[in-house]
């Protein structure tokens, strides 16, 4: 049965691993373990002790802490109820002028700012970019992901989440 | 088992009924013959799966098309009598379930009665609303009989570089309507006993510039159905008829099973969305018929559910009206674009079949572009809409990937790859016409754990390729002065996208060359980057100089142009050649090219993965050294110093500089932004007051037009009053 | 016992085996383990293992030998571990990032199925000279050779100053179309030349058109980069093993063998074109023996550890491919062509914990660690594992007894691995193992039947490696081959094969003839006269090339072939000439006549389409000068009783049941002898598996015939 060690996952998702070794990785069988492995990875690389229960985005966490189940920022931010979209609670810097687009693409032509826009959502405490938008003025923002947190590990990892 | 020699028509029901009441295919809800003998049921798999790859090989070495012959764009499976993909080889998977339709139409519209469906028949169809993307992906079939029983169907499409249609070459971007896409082959019975039909032939022969390409294509296709065939008969004397009717549905079945089961393993259950566009300008171009607005902007929008048993429900709600021009597509083209997709992500080991089509579906609104409600309209560019749209659907996955912890598998996906198609007088003095099917070959969008793909990947093609120069001026009256890797045109990012190339050529020994360009999308992105990462630039202008001074300056041994270089606001062209300079948005669609002429066309990156600020300066210095990227780029959007090694001349990183010049663009970047609440108190005022170009507008009109959903969310997002409006 | 006059060695990835044959054609087998850094070292240690066998010392053994072959993975090594030669490329202006690209393709051309689909795994290799050390120069020739823009001769100065100065070791030149008209590349080379003359440097410079003047520029320029990076470290090992030959007293030039087969000799031009030349070797004893035994159309197949090549024989022909993959690098080499799978016994067997869904492979257990059994740290089951589970290996006999198999671990691993997972009985389970990869291997031959269209019971199937006999009664099944044949050397086949090869050259070049459906005679007779007049260019090279080896003009045979397709078509299928020098409309038609006949043999009558018109794309020869070569052995039928060879019973699995299986010693059987399933016939190097209602008759050249029950 394949595993890996904690290790090897850690390099993994730092992007370090070897090619050869990541090849391998990609063309084997999946691991059962992997992902418990991979939440340990990283919750050993937060800073935090609030228990993460699923990882939304690089560095976004859906996590367990005494105000109930959130979404945080590595850096240890907390964007609120993981239920809500995490972009209304961030920061926003938008790109649609010429000059503010050519910062991103020096080289090329750009799009016609009157038919779209960049929107870039930071964290407001690090600063991390945790997602870019690109998109016609106007248009709502997308909520990306609204996992059903208690179902997964209800129904597929077969280790119930306490109620909240 | 329904008796021997059931009606077609009956059979196919009586499947569809025992799916519906069983929820398994063809109400097998137990694999028998699998788990009597595992090994035995796989052993026949891989024959069959290796039966398609053999015939396709075959196919390959018979055709003139260099898109088949030297790019692969081809396909060949093997179909249960109801139409269902058993086994199919590699190359354009798109196709396996688009063939499927074709054989279900047949059947449905009773063709077992009239024309008769008979040993030794070939049949063939392009017709998108029976069963295929696009007028160029033209496909055959032949029966399979055993003992005068039908038990199986082989197919197999070409992409033919060339249909016939109101402009050269086979994604025809000036068709507003069927009826200008070019030859139409609609479930026809273009041949018996084996043999294809000499005044079918004919028709082509006359029908089309370039008849070799789809007339040997053709043979090919034949040919290698006959070699599937053979194959498929050597199993059932092997194994007996009636193990082998058992059999096949039992591969469909567990292939259904296993598609659930991958998505459980990869994925999260929830609700995942993404959203990308498409902007179209054809104002002021020749021959675009007034029939709709000339200029126009789709947003196309994908919710993806995935449920707790597994299935994967994709529903496009809310985005834009089928139109006058060549993009729209038919749920045959939108099933295919889920089935290549899932064949590189979930199904890749091979033994896959429409059992992964069937644990999914897709919900395509009546009246919008991915369902026409009305079949006169156009589809003969539908992969412009297409690959931004499964774009999409690859993010989605890929953030279930992400979110699972198969970091590995999380790819921010496909990108459009910008088409040239071309006609006129060749280099041999004849007339002539092909798609230049080097656009198969873009670069990739980034993985979470490294760069994307250079220059070798498309969505409909794992299986990428430009091919050799040699072979293409073999069919070309132009020959390349350059073909080279664009810097930065990968999506900015942590993993940045793919790097795309341009080409570059110099038009020669004719005086009449048309150059048509389709999928084109330069006011808006049409692809996106994930979790930071910045989108790929957008589709490139063409950069031409007609009557261009380069032989004289050729003699006089003066620096000539081979790319159209860094600087957007004046290409090299400009700088290095005289002549008439022409820098055109797509679709190209301008008088003949001659002798003289330079043309230069550049295909797209992919989106980037991650915070730019994160990226590593060593992997950044081998880039820039190899022209993947420009030092400018470096320092500006990755705040990235790097510094020459006077050893070897290489870039290399400045690791502290690096540091502080990062701090202080983060502190930046933080200081210019905005709380979202904020931004959006203002923004609400702009879209309450519509300050927006008549393209946006008109956009939000027909979405809101066609979808009460999309409406509702829109009001609700930005609080607008119930009673707001968009007037045009 | 008389004195070897070939000595034949083929050193594998793993074991380097030698042949040694006498004049009377009996021959005996060594076998040493493949020394990769100096493999001079496992050469001469194989050589010694033969020696002992033959019972003569190694300097009587050379000193009395009149041919010495050699072929190596030295240069494929130096490739796969990138410790090649420093390079620098000038190429057209524009198209310097052709290295970098590869066409896109080469990002997963020699990927397995799976991962072909699987777009993640892609990735380029690593090219073999840097983008930094490309240069472009300005110039363009096209398909018809007219130059389009000049040569930038200051271009190449500053260009060559450049790489100098980057102290290259090397320098390629790859021009578009310079097959067609190599004027640019010939100018670039004479300035390159005067700039290193001038700068006293020792700089070797190579040009695509002379190392394979043929069209596709990507493969065309990985040929010429893959010359200049490998071979000078392939000769120089191929000199070690020719000085270390005459060390012990051999008198000539040691020769190696070509990918597309024959032999040359080390000081070979294109050293590039013996590469890939292990499996070739196989093919080549092939042909041989069918040529001994009167029957010319087989189908060989080569069983190791991790691969099963298939070669096909037609009429004593063989195809040729002429753009094979070389460690992800396409390249346009004429080589023998092979269809090869991954299925052998050190085949890794997995069963995926999610789906119980089972498979083999690609990965193999190589020889270190190997398969559980050898008790070298190998915790992964393999088909010899299973092999061993069924006492169909002897745990005592391996390797003649060298390698001791823990058949226990073996079963344990399998067991929990394996069987559990499955919930399948043991014994079966191992057994159906065998069978899947049987049935591929099976499954693989019966789609090289089809992809060529031939009919097997028109053919004769010969297996051989180590793992070919062990396997052969499942490969073949069902197939209906004409005869199946295997040998008691049936795992040094393939050095056995490169004693067989002749002296040889392949010429030829592209062109591009096209001729009409409807052409009167006239312009028949011109391109009759334009092919002919082709052919006497390459024939004088090919002479002049052979001479200078120390061949003798009389001695030298001519084949000529042409590359066929219908004009517009982007394949070509090789077509032996029926005449030599044609001048005639009629000696033409004799040609076409030959194309439309082989190309519906390979594809199907459907795909004919001759109002076309025809297109001839290449033109080209082999010059062949025939050398001294083992003769089988011929000997009287004699009684069919085996008992001479018998040596045991033994307990083997087979078809679902345990049976008392008789055991022989290979070489001990003598023609006529007749051995009936279930049997178990051994040999220190190899096994034969006898399934129950099968049976295995030894013919007068002492050779195995497998007949299925």
């Amino acid at each position: 049965m394949t595993h890996y060690s904690k290790e090897t996952i850690a390099d993994l998702v730092a992007g370090q691993l070897p090619w050869p070794q990541t090849k391998r990785i990609m063309s084997a069988y999946k691991d059962e373990a992997r992902f418990f492995t991979y939440l340990s990875v990283l919750q050993s690389r937060v800073a935090w002790r609030d228990k993460i229960l699923l990882p939304i985005s690089e560095h976004l966490f859906i996590v367990d802490n005494n105000n109930g189940r959130v979404t945080k920022c590595e850096c240890g931010h907390s964007f609120g109820d993981y239920k809500k979209n995490w972009k209304l609670k961030a920061n926003i810097s938008v790109r649609n002028t010429e000059k503010s687009l050519r910062e991103i693409y020096p080289n090329s032509d750009i799009p016609d700012p009157n038919w779209m826009e960049i929107r870039e959502f930071l964290c407001p405490s690090c600063g991390h970019l945790h997602e870019v938008e690109a998109c016609a003025p106007g248009y709502p923002i997308v909520h990306d992901f609204e996992p059903d947190l208690e179902g997964f590990y209800r129904d597929w990892l077969k280790q119930p989440l306490a109620k909240k | 088992m329904l008796k021997k020699n059931t009606p077609l028509k009956d059979r196919l029901e009586e499947s569809e009924r025992l799916m519906k009441s069983t929820g398994c295919y063809d109400g097998v809800t137990e694999l028998q013959l699998r788990n009597q003998d595992p090994l035995k049921f796989e052993t026949l798999h891989t024959k069959l799966r290796s039966a398609c790859v053999s015939a396709r090989e075959m196919a390959r070495r018979i055709s003139a098309s260099p898109g088949v012959r030297e790019v692969g764009e081809m396909v060949v499976a093997i179909y249960t009598p109801e139409g269902d993909a058993i086994a199919l080889s590699n190359g354009i998977m798109v196709h396996v379930h688009t063939m499927s339709r074709f054989l279900k139409w047949m059947i449905k519209e009773g063709y077992e009665n009239d024309p008769g469906i008979n040993p030794g028949d070939i049949f063939a169809n392009n017709d998108a609303f029976i069963g295929t993307v696009q007028v160029p992906d033209v496909m055959d079939v032949i029966p399979i009989f055993h003992e005068g029983e039908l038990v199986a169907w082989a197919g197999a499409v070409c992409h033919e570089l060339e249909a016939g249609g109101i402009t050269p070459g086979g994604d025809v971007c000036l068709a507003q309507e069927r009826f200008t896409e070019g030859l139409f082959v609609c479930a026809e019975k273009i041949g018996s006993n084996d043999k294809i039909r000499r005044d079918y032939v004919i028709r082509c022969e006359r029908n089309l510039r370039m008849p070799i390409y789809w007339v040997l294509d053709e043979k090919a296709k034949v040919a290698s159905c006959i070699s599937m065939r053979e194959s498929v008969l050597e199993v059932i004397n092997e194994v007996g008829v009636d193990f082998w009717k058992q059999l096949i549905k039992e591969f469909i079945e567990e292939g259904r099973r296993g598609q659930l089961l991958r998505t459980q393993q990869l994925t999260v259950p929830g609700i995942y969305r993404g959203h990308t566009f498409y902007g179209h300008v054809t104002e002021g171009k020749p021959g675009f018929q007034p029939l709709g607005e000339p200029n126009w902007l789709y947003n196309i929008p994908v919710e993806l559910t995935i449920t707790s048993g597994g299935k994967m429900i994709m529903d496009f709600e809310g985005t834009q009206p089928w139109g006058y021009h060549s993009m729209n597509c038919t749920p045959a083209g939108m099933d295919g674009g889920m089935f290549v997709t899932l064949t590189q992500h979930m199904n890749f080991e091979g033994l896959v079949n429409d059992g992964a089509w069937m644990a999914t579906e897709l919900k395509l609104p009546k009246g919008t572009w991915t369902n026409p409600d009305n079949e006169m309209c156009a589809t003969a560019t539908s992969w412009a809409l297409l690959l931004p749209a499964y774009g999409v659907f690859q993010r989605l996955l890929s953030r279930g990937f992400l979110a699972r912890g198969f970091v590995e598998e999380v790819f921010v996906g496909q990108v459009n790859s910008p088409m040239i198609e071309m006609g006129g007088t060749s280099q041999y003095g004849t007339p002539f016409g092909m798609a230049h099917f080097e656009c198969a070959a873009a670069g990739s969008g980034a993985l979470a754990i490294k760069d994307g793909l250079d220059t070798a990947y498309v969505g409909w093609n794992p299986e990428s390729d430009m091919g050799n120069i040699e072979i293409w001026e073999q069919s070309m009256p132009m020959v390349y002065i350059g073909r080279s890797i664009v810097p930065n045109s990968g999506g900015a990012g942590k993993f940045r996208g793919g790097c795309s190339f341009v080409s570059t050529w110099l038009i020669s020994k004719t005086d009449h060359l048309r150059l048509v360009t389709s999928e084109h999308s330069s006011r808006v992105f049409d692809n996106a980057g994930m979790c930071g990462g910045y989108p790929a630039p957008t589709c490139q202008k063409h950069r031409a100089t007609r009557n261009s001074d380069i032989k004289a300056r050729a003699k006089k041994r003066l620096p000539l142009p081979h790319s159209p270089g860094i600087d957007p606001k004046k290409s090299d062209l400009e700088k290095l050649l005289k002549g008439k300079h022409i820098t055109e948005e797509g679709p190209y669609i301008t008088a003949p090219h001659k002798e003289g002429d330079v043309f230069t066309h550049s295909y797209n990156g992919g989106g980037g993965f991650g915070d730019v600020l994160q990226r590593d300066p060593v992997k950044t210095a081998w880039d820039v050294t190899n022209g993947f990227m420009t030092r400018e780029a470096a320092l500006k959007i990755y705040g990235i110093v790097l510094g020459v090694d006077l050893e070897t001349g290489d870039f290399k990183a400045d690791f502290k500089k690096t540091v502080t010049l990062r701090r202080n663009m983060r502190a930046k970047r933080l200081k210019q932004s905005q709380p979202v609440s904020k931004w959006m108190a203002s923004e609400k005022k702009r879209v309450a007051a519509l300050k927006f170009v008549p393209e946006v507008k008109r956009m939000y009109a027909a979405a809101i037009k066609l979808s009460p959903r999309f409406e509702k969310e829109f009001k609700a997002f930005w609080s607008l009053n119930k009673n707001f409006q968009i007037k045009m | 016992m008389s004195q070897p006059i070939v000595i034949g060695i083929d050193a594998g990835g793993t074991m380097t085996d030698t042949i040694l044959v006498d004049a009377k054609g009996q021959f005996k087998i060594g076998k040493a383990a493949t020394t990769p850094q100096d493999e001079a070292e496992g050469f001469i240690e194989s050589a010694k293992d033969a020696a002992d066998a033959w019972g003569i010392s190694l300097d009587s053994l050379f000193s009395g030998a009149d041919v010495v072959l050699y072929s190596g993975t030295g240069m494929l090594n130096t490739l796969l571990s990138r410790t090649g030669r420093k390079l620098g490329l000038i190429t057209t202006k524009g198209l310097e990032d052709m290295i970098l690209m590869g066409r896109g393709l080469q990002a997963w051309a020699d990927y397995s199925y799976a991962d072909r689909l699987h777009a993640i795994t892609h990735h380029h290799p690593t090219p073999l000279v840097p983008r930094r050390r490309t240069h472009g120069v300005t110039e363009r020739i096209d398909q018809f050779g007219d130059i389009i823009l000049p040569l930038y001769e200051h271009e190449v100065a500053a260009a060559a100053k450049a790489l100098i100065k980057d102290k290259v070791e090397g320098i390629c030149i790859m021009t578009i179309f310079s097959h067609v008209n190599p004027v640019h590349e010939l100018k670039i080379a004479k300035i390159v030349a005067r700039e290193v003359k001038k700068a006293k440097a020792d700089i070797q410079v190579y040009m695509s058109h002379q190392v394979r003047p043929v069209v596709r520029e990507q493969s065309r320029l990985n040929s010429v980069l893959i010359e200049a990076y490998a071979t000078s470290r392939g000769r120089k090992q191929l000199k070690a093993i020719e000085d270390a030959s005459k060390k012990y007293g051999f008198r000539y030039g040691v020769q190696t063998l070509l990918s597309f087969g024959g032999l040359t000799s080390i000081n070979h031009p294109r050293l590039h074109e013996t590469m890939i030349s292990g499996p070739i070797g196989g093919i080549l004893g092939a042909v041989y023996v069918g040529k001994l035994i009167g029957n010319d159309s087989l189908i060989c197949s080569d069983m190791g550890g991790t691969s099963f090549d298939m070669g096909v024989i037609t009429k004593g022909r063989t195809r040729i491919e002429n753009e094979p993959i070389m460690d992800r690098f396409k390249l346009n080499v004429p080589t023998l062509h092979l269809d090869t799978i991954g299925a052998g016994a050190g085949m890794i067997i997995k069963v995926d914990p999610l789906t119980k869904k089972v498979s083999l492979g690609p990965e193999s257990a190589g020889s270190d660690p190997g398969p559980i059994c050898f008790g070298r740290g190998g915790m992964e089951p393999t088909i010899a594992d299973c092999d061993a589970i069924l006492g169909r290996l002897n745990p005592n006999y391996f390797l003649g007894g060298k390698v001791i198999l823990d058949v226990e671990k073996a079963f344990r691993i399998f067991k929990e691995k394996c069987a559990a997972p499955l919930g399948v009985d043991i014994y079966e389970a191992a057994e159906g193992m065998i069978h899947m990869l049987e049935q591929d291997a099976n499954a693989a031959l019966r789609r090289v039947i089809s992809g060529q269209g031939i009919h097997p019971s028109e053919y004769t199937l010969l297996s051989y490696g180590g793992s070919g006999p062990l396997h052969l009664a499942g490969c073949s099944r069902g197939i209906g081959f004409k005869d199946i044949i295997t040998f008691q050397f049936a795992a040094a086949f393939s050095a056995f094969g490169c004693t067989t090869a002749d002296f040889m050259r392949r010429h030829s070049i592209s062109t591009q003839i096209d001729i009409p459906t409807e052409t009167e005679g006239q312009s028949n007779v011109g391109y009759a006269r334009k092919i002919n007049t082709l052919w006497a260019d390459l024939q004088a090279e090919a002479r002049r090339e052979m001479q200078a080896d120390g061949h003798v003009l009389a001695d030298i045979k001519i084949r000529p072939f042409l590359m066929m397709r219908y004009t517009g078509q982007l394949e070509d299928i090789e077509v032996p000439s029926p005449l030599l020098a044609p001048k005639s409309a009629e000696d033409l038609r004799s040609i076409i006549a030959a194309f439309e006949d082989t190309y519906s043999k390979i594809n199907h009558l459907v795909s004919r389409y001759g109002n076309v018109g025809y297109s001839v794309m290449e033109v080209g020869l082999t010059a062949t000068v025939e050398k001294v070569k083992p003769t089988l052995l011929k000997r009287a039928l004699g009684a069919a009783d085996p008992s001479s060879a018998h040596k045991g019973v033994r307990r083997v699995y087979m078809n679902g049941a345990w049976h008392e299986a008789q055991l022989y010693e290979m070489d001990d059987l003598q023609p006529g002898n007749h051995v009936n399933g279930p049997a178990i016939i051994e040999h220190p190097a190899t096994t034969l598996v006898v399934h129950p209602n099968d049976h295995v008759t030894i013919d007068e050249w002492t050779l195995l015939h497998y007949h299925h029950g």
